[in-house]
């Protein structure tokens, strides 16, 4: 039986995604969205953050979410968590690697910026609206019921 | 803000943990206890795991649990996932030292709990 293996991680990427095509063992293609992203590692502020791999396969639910994704968009996925150890330049790598099953969006650099555009620094002073003519409603009479001619 | 990091590993306790006494920031000791669990990767490629280094400090909810750990216990952790990688002075090996900040711990089978007898319901001398 193995045994649970599920983390979740909240931060922002370190780059753009990249969208890969694969092929598997089995000679079909499939596509890929990767990204490392950034996170914390505990709630102390002196804590250093460590980058993670984060894989998100076709056919999963987070494959739809990961297109919008763009360098410094805050994220949170979960996924199992691998690691794969190595060394650049002398100096060990974690290389800690994420399965992204689920995929939480949060604010993204673009947003941002485009909501100061629709918002001007000087906004010119609305002018009164006219006065709409009133419209004609309709008014059902009220059905009285016939009464009995004595 | 900082983000969230939160993981939860199951697997057994590779050694007996160790019961270590610590100086906090204000001079007072703190006890913490810590051990080394291995847990599986989710992968098709056979069985492949990889180690975390848990502790458990004494003010967590779980420390009492923790003292019930012992070698080849299975167990379920929770709480915030930190890597320190390191590479092995004997074959120069990377490794990525993780370590995980317990918060729960959730017990499962104990080694001590199989040895039980399990021939309680077998009859030896039959009265008839």
């Amino acid at each position: 039986m193995r045994g649970i293996n599920t983390a979740t991680f909240g931060g922002n990427l370190g780059a753009t995604p990249e969208h890969r095509t694969v092929t598997l063992k089995d000679g079909n293609t499939t596509e890929l969205i990767e990204f490392n992203m950034y996170v914390d590692s505990s709630t102390r502020k002196d804590a250093p953050s460590f980058i993670v791999q984060v894989t998100c396969w076709a056919g999963s639910a987070s494959f739809n979410a990961a297109g919008y994704l763009k360098k410094g968009s805050e994220v949170t996925v979960t996924g199992p968590l691998s690691f794969s150890p190595y060394i650049v330049d002398g100096s060990p790598r974690s290389g800690v690697k994420l399965n992204c099953v689920t995929l939480c969006l949060g604010r993204s650099p673009r947003d941002e910026q485009s909501a100061d555009d629709l918002v001007p620094a000087e906004q010119p002073a609305p002018e009164p609206l006219a006065q709409a003519p009133a419209k004609k409603t309709r008014s059902r009479k009220a059905k009285t019921p016939a009464l009995a001619t004595v | 803000m900082r983000g969230i990091n939160i993981c939860t590993f199951g697997g057994n306790v590779a050694a007996d943990p160790e019961l270590r006494t610590v100086a906090g920031r204000n001079g007072n000791n703190v006890d913490l206890i810590e051990f080394t669990m291995y847990v599986d990767e989710n992968t098709r490629k056979g069985a492949k795991s990889f180690t975390v280094k848990v502790t458990v400090w004494q003010t967590a909810p779980c420390f009492t649990a923790a003292g019930y750990i012992r070698k080849g216990t299975e167990l379920t952790v929770t709480g915030a996932l930190s890597v320190s990688p390191y590479i092995t002075k004997t074959d120069n090996l990377p490794r990525a030292g993780a370590q995980l900040n317990a918060v729960q711990i959730v017990l499962g089978r104990s080694p001590r709990d199989e040895e039980q007898p399990q021939d309680s319901n077998s009859y030896d001398e039959v009265p008839f």
